[in-house]
């Protein structure tokens, strides 16, 4: 029951007692239509959302990538089946995404008529701007539908849910060679000591030192060195989770992928640091890490890096509000010989102090603007979209 | 709770021009239906057009906070309301026409600063009552137009208000096409009208009324003398006993004629009265008179000794120096000849239209000086001081004016009349004229008229006016009677047992005179003929009486609730006064359509007399068939049932839908697993279920596992986790391990659910 149905009742009420008083005709007529208005509208919901066969789901085109990552836009589909002879009128399912358990978006979808036995579908688009488990427990499906007197509401609980992985930062070029190269500062880059593997097709990014001239001379493609990595040498990446915020962590976690997506277009895995071991994971598997990091699953940064081997090349990843973790880094920076910092930063509030304590410290620092740049929309959507 | 009242009380500005539009619409249709009713026009396209210019205003300003439009817009309804605190008094009396001025005018400043959905609604709302302040000065079929549209309206709009909210933030809404949108609202529409319909038919009308000590039925009728009959509630009375065609030789005896005691006990009930009625002379002209300003249907009485006037029905009686007409009112009684054609159409020509809570006869004129051969009539409204205690005993009346009147018709007992909506001079009132009367409902009780202490007046009685033959005749009459109340109904019972109604007849010779009709006559005569003749009875006993014409009650309109009164309803009656009580109607004329209770109950009651009437049958087959005859010769009766029977079925087959999908949702008992320790642990698995589906978490679902179902619940209670473990467990070795569980299990089973409900204290569910 809404105000209005109690609005109108009071009001059939009141119209009773004139017209039965007064006894004219054509009052009592209307307090007569007006209850058949609430009688109608009694029945209406109850016929309408009875028996109503509902399903939905969430839906996203990923294409050769293994699954949606955060400014991708997925579908939720409703689909509502009607059994019976009579039509459904003015039902609205409404929903709520869960991002991580948490609330993130509500979802609404009318669908004014569904015919007897007939049919409906709809996707209406659902914007992925977090990384995470995104998830619609159950949805109501309600109509106070034709005149909104009486509801009538019904919950139906479905399996929903769609991982979405995080969006990689694009690293400048010079950031990128940091990560995978360690502090630029230093004379002698350690590459240049490694033993070249070859060559493979430029990718933006890459240094300008690095390109391969007479590759590129010979096969007229625009080719990059690379290098044989010794294990010791392989990159351990450990971001900081501990942070209240979501939007901070999804961008922590966006850092944490570009910087892995660097080390992979050298064609070397990235060991993940969870705090207590070193996991070598491949690219899907490290996404899906990522994607579901949480202050639960990550342990604190000092007892990471505590964990991880002091000959190997760590990235961290950090939040300028970390304190615990900022203090654990001047510690780091003594034990690892190529230590890498991709500092996160308020853009209203930068960490100049925490900046230049892990400079003094050695370590090479790269700092980052909280948020981060909107992911680029992938190709396929900007050609649908175009479509 | 002050964050809840914040939120109900914070203006969210109405973006929607539709509905801004249909709210206007509304306000120039109530406008235009208090127009139809005799507004001045600067109210009906006044108010509205001010809304429309406050509606243009407060849309362009929706956004802003108008502050001192605010306050300028309440101040001056407070002034407004001031004003209107004047008018209170002629409201209370039942004149609405100023208050739904004053709400008219209160719309169109309010609409000034008519910004939010809330405003709409009030808008809506005053509209309502201005058009039910119209409804009640409206007597017109075509006022239901006003009704229907302001209906419509009103359903477009809660529509609209319903759509807008339903796609309000939607991500997507599904097509509706535009053929099944028609017929959808095809068909709403038509249910609403056909159920509306059935509800107007079926629904108790009547209830209020009765519980309220106004009886549906309550009228206000005239003493007749047959207070023998008992009254029916089936219309009309019985048909009178004819008496003999042989004229009378001479005063009958009266033998046959004693007033029973109980008539007057069902007609009227309010506060004792202790009214003057307007004085009896018994000097004066002698002669009544027939003014072109008459009506044809009231009682005309000429000038002079010539004068014979002739009524758009035709029928004119010369009485000898007194023209008495009709208009062939009764000549509809069923005593003469049936007219047609014209002639009928003419007769059932509606003259007035009455709004009365009380049924009355309609008085008119009064004729009060007797001159030996006709009564002449009094100059202006008969009208009486107020007697009655308080309100109680008032009741008002609206008159719609459809022929002109030479003067107002009043029920009984008139205290008061003024013209509704505009001002006029003298007792003429033209058609299309609106008018009230205010009236007292005086106890006419025959017991208590009885009890009226009153001597007899010898100056009536030895009125040389008179004349001996009648005076002969009414000692012989009221010989047995002992009081005023007794003398007035044998008077009234003799004339009815020993002359017959003959409504006019052209050519045929009627007395002209009481005199005249009482002992030369045929013994026939028409109710101006009774009326004189019991008028002068009355007097030569004694009694100070007089002669009233106007109209029969009419039949009653249950669509606009009026009594149409028509021109065959014209009629005359005797008056007699009584001390305490003033001027009691006696009606003497035996005609076959006098009222005797005015039928005015709905077809809910007419359905249970039939049921009634069914019962009394004696066999079944008898049953069956009045009921089919009911059902073939009413159809309104039928359609009315037809609806309630597919209505109840629909009711009942919905409800059947309910409850199997309610029995198919209801969570299995697992009370057939062996094994007691199983059932109790399910039992706790059951109080858990129940109590997170009161924290809206959904109960396991048919095909989902208990590891399915718990693991949803720590998804969205992710904190119970801990606690929920040892249960699943147990569930899980309940339900499906061969080995029976332990009651160890059980009490860990228990323990565990009942830290359920203070862990969702602490951490409630996510969503």
């Amino acid at each position: 029951m809404t105000w209005r149905a109690v609005a109108l009742i009071v009001a059939g009420g009141v119209l009773f007692a004139l017209a039965d008083l007064t006894r004219t005709g054509w009052i009592q007529l209307a307090d007569a239509l007006i209850w058949a208005v609430v009688v109608l509208s009694l029945a209406l919901p109850s016929l309408s959302v009875t028996g109503l066969q509902v399903s939905y789901r969430l839906t996203h085109r990923s294409g050769a990538r293994p699954g949606p990552v955060q400014g991708d836009e997925a579908k939720f589909v409703i689909e509502l089946r009607n059994p019976w002879p009579w039509p459904r009128f003015g039902l609205v399912v409404r929903g709520q995404m869960l991002v991580a358990g948490r609330p993130h978006q509500d979802l609404k979808v009318y669908v004014p008529f569904v015919a007897p036995r007939g049919r409906v579908v709809v996707e209406a688009p659902v914007a992925l701007a977090r990384r995470g488990l995104h998830a619609v427990p159950d949805v109501s499906i309600e109509t106070n539908a034709p005149f909104g007197v009486f509801r009538r509401r019904r919950r139906v609980a479905q399996a929903a849910a769609l991982l979405v992985y995080p969006a990689p930062h694009e690293l400048r070029p010079r950031e990128a060679q940091q990560v995978t190269a360690g502090p630029v500062s230093r004379q002698t880059p350690a590459r240049w000591s490694e033993e070249m593997s070859g060559s493979r097709p430029y990718v933006p990014g890459d240094l300008a030192r690095d390109i391969h001239w007479r590759n590129f001379a010979r096969t007229g493609r625009l080719m990059t060195r690379s290098y044989v990595t010794t294990a010791t040498k392989r990159p351990v990446l450990t971001v900081s989770a501990a942070v209240d915020d979501g939007l901070v962590l999804d961008d922590l976690m966006r850092l944490a992928a570009g910087a892995a997506d660097r080390w992979a277009r050298q064609g070397d895995p990235v060991m993940f640091q969870d705090g207590v071991q070193a996991l070598e994971l491949d690219r899907p598997a490290l996404m899906r890490r990522l994607a579901l990091a949480s202050g639960d699953t990550i342990a604190p940064l000092a007892e990471a890096l505590n964990t991880a081997s002091p000959d190997a090349a760590v990235i961290v990843v950090v939040w300028s509000g970390d304190k615990s973790g900022l203090a654990s880094l001047s510690d780091a920076a003594r034990r690892f010989g190529n230590l890498t910092v991709l500092l996160l930063e308020a853009a209203d509030a930068p960490a100049e102090d925490a900046a230049a304590s892990i400079a003094r410290t050695g370590a090479s620092i790269s700092r980052f603007t909280h948020p981060l740049p909107a992911p680029a929309r992938r190709a396929e959507e900007r050609q649908r979209a175009a479509a | 709770m002050r964050e809840r009242f914040k939120a109900l009380t914070r203006e969210r500005p109405e973006h929607s021009a539709a509905l801004r539009l249909i709210a206007l619409a509304v306000t120039w249709w109530s406008g235009l239906s208090l127009g139809a009713v005799g507004a001045p026009i600067w109210v009906w396209a006044g108010g509205p057009l001010i809304a429309t210019l406050g509606h243009w205003i407060s849309w362009r300003t929706r956004n802003r906070k108008m502050t001192v439009v605010r306050w300028t817009v309440v101040l001056t309804v407070l002034g407004l309301s001031a004003l209107m605190a004047l008018q209170l008094p002629s409201a209370w009396a039942g004149n609405w026409l100023p208050a739904a001025q004053y709400l008219v005018f209160v719309q169109a400043i309010a609409s000034f600063d008519l910004r939010t959905r809330g405003g709409l609604y009030t808008n809506f709302l005053i509209s309502a009552t201005v058009l039910f302040l119209a409804s009640q000065l409206a007597f017109g079929q075509e006022f239901l137009l006003f009704i229907a549209g302001f209906f419509v309206l009103l359903l477009v709009f809660l529509a609209t208000t319903s759509f807008k909210d339903a796609v309000e933030g939607t991500l997507a809404r599904a097509s509706w096409p535009p053929l099944t949108k028609a017929l959808s609202w095809a068909g709403w529409g038509g249910a609403i009208l056909g159920i509306g319909i059935g509800l107007f038919l079926v629904l108790p009308w009547g209830t209020l009324r009765a519980s309220a000590g106004a009886d549906a039925t309550a009228a206000i009728l005239p003493f007749t003398g047959e207070i023998d009959r008992p009254a029916s509630a089936d219309g009309p009375a019985a048909p009178a006993d004819t008496p003999s065609p042989q004229p009378p030789q001479g005063p009958p005896s009266t033998g046959d004629a004693q007033p029973p005691p109980a008539q007057g006990e069902t007609l009227a009930a309010g506060a004792p009265a202790a009214g003057e009625g307007a004085p009896a002379s018994a000097t004066g002209p002698i002669e009544l008179d027939l003014s072109e300003e008459q009506p044809s249907a009231s009682i005309a009485v000429s000038v002079g000794g010539t004068a014979s006037q002739a009524s758009p029905a035709g029928e004119a009686t010369d009485l000898g120096g007194a023209a008495v007409d009709l208009a062939g009112a009764e000549a509809a009684t069923g005593e003469a000849p049936t007219p047609t054609g014209e002639l009928a159409e003419e007769r059932n020509q509606a003259v007035l239209r009455v709004r009365s809570p009380v049924a009355s006869y309609w008085r008119g004129q009064t004729f009060s000086i007797f001159d030996g051969e006709v009564w002449a009539p009094d100059g202006n409204v008969a009208l009486e001081p107020s007697v009655a205690r308080g309100l109680s005993g008032r009741y008002t009346q609206t008159y719609y004016v459809v022929e002109a009147q030479p003067r107002p018709l009043l029920a009984y007992t008139p205290l008061d009349w003024g013209l509704v909506g505009r001002k006029g001079d003298g007792l003429a009132l033209e058609a299309r004229t609106v008018y009230r009367g205010v009236s007292q409902r005086l106890p006419f009780e025959a017991n208590l008229l009885r009890g009226s202490v009153g001597a007899r007046s010898a100056r009536m009685s030895r009125d040389p006016r008179i004349p001996t033959a009648v005076r002969d005749l009414a000692e012989e009459i009221v010989a047995d009677s002992d009081n005023l109340f007794d003398r007035a109904l044998a008077i009234t019972q003799y004339l009815r047992d020993n002359y017959s109604f003959a409504p006019s007849d052209e050519g045929q010779a009627r007395p002209v005179s009481p005199e005249a009709f009482l002992f030369e006559g045929d013994g026939a005569g028409g109710s101006v003929d009774f009326a004189s003749a019991a008028a002068l009875l009355a007097r030569a006993a004694g009694l100070d009486a007089r002669v009233a014409s106007g109209y029969l009650p009419g039949g009653f309109d249950p669509l606009s609730g009026a009594y149409i009164v028509r021109r065959s309803d014209a009629h005359a009656w005797a008056e007699v006064r009584f001390p305490g009580f003033g001027w009691v109607p006696f009606d003497p004329s035996p005609r076959q359509d006098l009222p005797v209770e005015v039928e005015q109950s709905g077809l809910s009651a007419r359905v249970v007399n039939e049921i009634f009437q069914w019962q009394a049958g004696d066999t079944i087959s008898d049953g069956i068939g009045s009921a089919f005859d009911v059902l073939t010769d009413d159809l309104l009766l039928t359609a009315s049932i037809l609806l309630g029977v597919t209505s109840t079925a629909l009711l009942a087959w919905s409800l059947a839908i309910r409850r199997r999908q309610s029995r198919r949702l209801r969570p299995p008992r697992y009370t057939g697993l062996a094994g007691r320790e199983r059932r109790q642990i399910m039992a706790a698995y059951r109080s858990l279920e129940a109590t997170l589906r009161a924290r809206r978490i959904p109960p396991r679902g048919p095909a989902e596992t208990f590891a399915a179902y718990f693991a949803r619940v720590a998804r969205l209670a992710p904190d119970l986790e801990t606690v929920l473990a040892p249960v699943r467990a147990a569930v899980d070795a309940a339900a499906y391990s061969p080995a029976s569980p332990t009651r160890e299990d059980v009490a860990t089973a228990r323990a565990q659910v009942r830290r359920i409900k203070p862990a969702l204290r602490r951490n409630p569910p996510l969503a």
